[in-house]
């Protein structure tokens, strides 16, 4: 039975007047004030979700190293036991993301609730409030009380971090999230609901593409992989949109030095402006410029992968107009750029509480979640961890996916789930089969046997760029050879595209995607045309050869089927290879060593 | 996930197939299996006549109880006429088809997935023997430490009992934990040709490499016992598909407990039984 609702975060403006956030405030606060290993504080909340306290780094982002407030305590540390059982459970790349993400919303909000019962005039019905970033004006811009360094009462502000920077390097502080502005639905620029028109929570098929709605089957999963279409997009982008990126300023040295930089050589007197710095240069050091358009960037790495130096012109980056001095600094990704770092910030939840309102509008627009067994009864069912959460009472909450399946089963309701459902496509079928020269009549019959149409079962590899590609600043290409045979296989499906024989479908595949900095994307373009942005939230942690996925890093799916149709519309059946493009959001890529393992091409069909 | 879930659950049930036929070969046939025939030699002592005979009989056609060896113990210079190499290679082999296969679906799914699908029996092919090759050249190896220990320890518990020790150190050591890690980790695969069967045999032979550093102790226990060697197998084999269901983890020295194939039974079982029950009921 329902007992409380959950509203819009941008009632009276998003500011300290919508009293759901300034309880949500005082709330945290409490939490706050207790330590790191009471199961009920915000640190070990942050923990659960994922953490870098435990893994050994002497430098961000382990929690020492992340610029307050809030001020991140690392001490004291629970027992083994409770590490073990609690923290680094959050699931991505899996069909758990959506109900493991459920319930631990279920268990901060119950947290919260808890912790502000001790103070005066607390309301006894108070909901975690979402953030419809897709609403109306500038609701895509973080409420304004988050930004606030105070209270109403003067105190401090503990929904304040000082570790979002936003999209915009040059303009850090700016916080909001980046709209889809590309007019083509399947291959979005920025942040889209287009997921909201799948019908299918785990597969593929002509409304869906795969891995689904709800991500591929799997078992307790961390991170690696290939992420679901909600998961995806809004869910990385508005991560790393919100979490972003800093440029560190180190020091600044004259311009004598360029001319050792352009020569590939670090000057003593620039080695001693590090020396003297807080990130001394590493033995192994090196320099090189890095690719135009660039022209005053060089990249230093050495030492630690996970450091990145750089020396810049001031103008680049500080927006500094003296051009007769150098820039050293580092670049520093925000707190939800991570989930290592995520839950740390209070916006975090507010995000996953409009990810669950969007799930739940999924649903009641009429689709069904997953019924495989092994996804109703969670990893436990094959052996892995459970999903636990610390409730108030002091009583850990064990659940699966079938205790969270529906609101149905939970004491929340949203005040609205219209908002995030984008116009049904009704006859995105009828428009592609008229577009392969079907008789309109035809093609609206096909349309109307259901959105559900099962796309084909087979699945096969269309083509491939053999050999990993490094993304740099100035991005990477691949040529993505066809292998004619599979080619001539989905061309001869457009070409007799029917009501009963449905097109294929065809999906570019970025595969073991890896790095060291989640905080960038990617744009990707196939022959000019953009197919798609891709957040890399997750991609550190999935790229650790001793992670829980062996270091295979992220897989991403395009949807490039209308480039294939417009080949086939422009009569070029032999065409042998696509042009992959492959550019980061800003030049600071290098130092991240963000290397694609495969660029490929696979080919959905019915035979 | 690239392919459809019909189509990883046929892989998975031909390479469950596999296996079994294997098990089955191994349990109804003993004396074909490599540890067997070193048993029927073991539990006896050499002679010098008996020696010759499974040089001349199919390690498979060798009955189970024919014990025709004395207890005299034997030398170095006759152990080459113990047993033909290639009968010792093909019981090796079938242990390994039997304890291995079950590891082996989640890298045969990837080198499918990867794949031009009128390349896939060939990459798989090319995947299985660089993984093949090196457990064989494993074997040569765990198979004269075999022999070695029967001839200078017939018949003892000893050896058994100094792998065990060793192999829980291993098994703590972050040196295994390592093995493991690198099993999980799934390369990128070129697709087009020589570079695509470089690629799967090279997958194969990396694969493989991990695998015997993980398991090749455990390997060796089944060998060295002097009875119940289908047991120890079954186990050690069950041990093996456990620690490959574990997500990699940090590199240390620690007791790795684990039990996760034995939890997935259990969950599984009550699963079911609960279904049954809710039938009936309905």
């Amino acid at each position: 039975m329902a007992g409380f609702t959950r509203r819009n975060v941008w009632y009276n403006g998003g500011t300290f007047d919508n009293s759901d956030l300034l309880w949500y405030a005082r709330g945290v606060g409490v939490m706050q004030s207790r330590s790191l290993d009471d199961p009920n504080s915000w640190w070990f909340f942050a923990a659960i979700h994922g953490q870098y306290i435990t893994t050994g780094d002497t430098s961000f982002p382990g929690w020492d190293f992340i610029p307050g407030p809030p001020q991140v305590p690392t001490t004291p540390l629970p027992s083994d036991e409770v590490i073990a059982r609690y923290w680094d459970q959050c699931q991505h790349q899996s069909w758990f993301f959506l109900p493991w993400h459920r319930g631990y919303l279920i268990a901060l909000e119950a947290q919260i609730r808890s912790a502000i019962q001790s103070l005066d005039g607390s309301p006894a019905d108070w909901a975690l409030p979402y953030w419809n970033y897709f609403g109306r004006d500038v609701e895509f811009k973080i409420p304004p009380a988050f930004t606030e360094q105070n209270l109403p009462d003067g105190t401090p502000n503990p929904l304040f971090v000082q570790a979002r920077y936003g999209p915009n390097l040059r303009r850090p502080g700016d916080i909001l999230v980046i709209k889809d502005t590309s007019g083509t639905p399947n291959n979005p620029n920025g942040i889209t609901a287009i997921c909201q028109n799948n019908t299918v929570y785990t597969g593929f098929n002509v409304l869906t593409q795969p891995p689904g709605f709800g991500g591929p089957p799997s078992g307790f999963l961390h991170s690696g992989g290939t992420g679901g279409n909600l998961e995806g997009n809004p869910h990385n982008l508005v991560h790393n949109d919100v979490g972003g990126s800093k440029f560190l300023t180190l020091f600044s040295v004259g311009l004598e030095f360029v001319n050792d930089l352009n020569n590939n050589q670090i000057a003593p007197g620039l080695s001693d402006a590090f020396q003297q710095s807080e990130f001394p240069l590493p033995a192994d050091a090196g320099v090189r410029r890095a690719q135009p358009p660039f022209e005053f960037l060089w990249v230093i790495s050495g030492g630690t992968p996970r450091r990145g130096l750089f020396v810049i012109t001031p103008n680049e980056i500080t927006n500094m107009l003296d051009i007769g001095s150098l820039t050293a600094g580092s670049r520093q990704g925000g707190l939800m750029s991570d989930p290592g770092m995520a839950a740390l910030d209070p916006i975090f939840y507010l995000h996953h509480c409009n990810i669950d309102r969007m799930w739940a509008a999924w649903n009641a627009h009429g689709n069904s979640n997953e019924t495989n067994v092994y996804y109703v009864n969670g990893p436990a069912a094959i052996g892995m961890r459970d999903f636990v959460m610390p409730m108030p009472n002091g009583t850990p909450w064990v659940y699966t996916p079938a205790d969270v399946n529906s609101l149905d089963q939970v004491n929340y309701v949203y005040d609205n789930l219209n908002s995030t459902i984008s116009p049904q496509p009704s006859n995105v079928l009828v428009q592609r089969l008229t577009r392969l020269g079907v008789a309109p009549a035809a093609a609206s019959a096909a349309q109307a046997q259901g959105a559900n149409m099962d796309g084909g079962e087979r699945v096969e590899l269309l083509g491939a760029h053999d050999g990993a590609l490094q993304v740099q600043s100035s991005g990477a290409r691949a040529s993505v050879k066809l292998d004619p045979d599979v080619r001539g296989k989905t061309f001869a499906s457009l070409a007799n595209a029917s009501a009963a024989n449905l097109p294929d479908h065809v999906y570019l595949h970025l595969e073991n995607v890896r790095g060291t900095d989640d905080a960038f994307k990617l744009n990707v373009s196939v022959n000019q045309q953009h197919v798609g942005t891709v957040a890399l939230f997750g991609l550190r942690r999935a790229s650790s050869i001793d992670g829980q996925h062996g270091g295979i890093g992220l897989n991403f799916i395009f949807d490039i089927t209308n480039v294939m149709d417009n080949l086939f519309a422009a009569n070029t059946p032999d065409v042998d290879s696509l042009d992959v493009s492959i550019t980061p959001d800003d030049p600071f890529v290098d130092a991240a060593q963000i290397t694609v393992g495969r660029v490929s091409v696979y080919r959905q069909g019915a035979s | 996930m690239i392919t459809s879930g019909r189509e990883r659950t046929r892989i998975t049930l031909l390479i469950l197939l596999i296996s079994t036929v294997a098990w089955m070969v191994l349990a109804v046939s003993p004396g074909s299996t490599m540890t067997h025939a070193h048993h029927s030699v073991a539990d006896s002592g050499v002679s010098m006549a008996s020696m010759q005979m499974p040089v001349a009989t199919p390690a498979s056609a060798m009955p189970h109880n024919h014990y025709p060896l004395t207890k005299a113990g034997v030398s170095l210079d006759s152990f080459p006429m113990l047993l033909p190499i290639s009968s010792l290679m093909a019981g090796w082999a079938l242990m390994l088809v039997a304890m291995m296969s079950l590891t082996l679906i989640a890298p045969i799914c990837h080198v499918i997935e990867r794949s031009f699908r009128r390349r896939r029996a060939r990459s798989v092919t090319l995947f299985v023997i660089g993984y093949a090759v090196i457990w064989m050249a494993a074997g040569v190896v765990l198979i004269a430490t075999m022999l070695m220990l029967n001839i200078l320890m017939p018949q003892s518990y000893f050896p058994a009992v100094a792998v065990v020790i060793v192999a829980f150190v291993w098994q703590c050591s972050p040196i295994k934990q390592r093995c493991l890690n690198r099993n999980h980790n799934h390369r990128a695969l070129a697709a087009f040709g020589i570079a695509a069967d470089r690629d799967a045999l090279h997958f194969g032979i990396t694969h493989g490499a991990w695998c015997v550093g993980s398991c090749w102790l455990l390997m060796l226990l089944p060998m060295v016992v002097p009875y119940g060697h289908f047991a120890v197998m079954a186990v050690v084999s069950f041990v093996m598909t456990d620690e490959r269901l574990e997500h990699p983890k940090p590199l240390s020295w620690c007791l790795r407990p684990r039990g996760t194939l034995m939890r997935m039974i259990v969950a599984q079982s009550q699963i079911r039984l609960h279904r049954v029950h809710s039938q009936k009921l309905s």
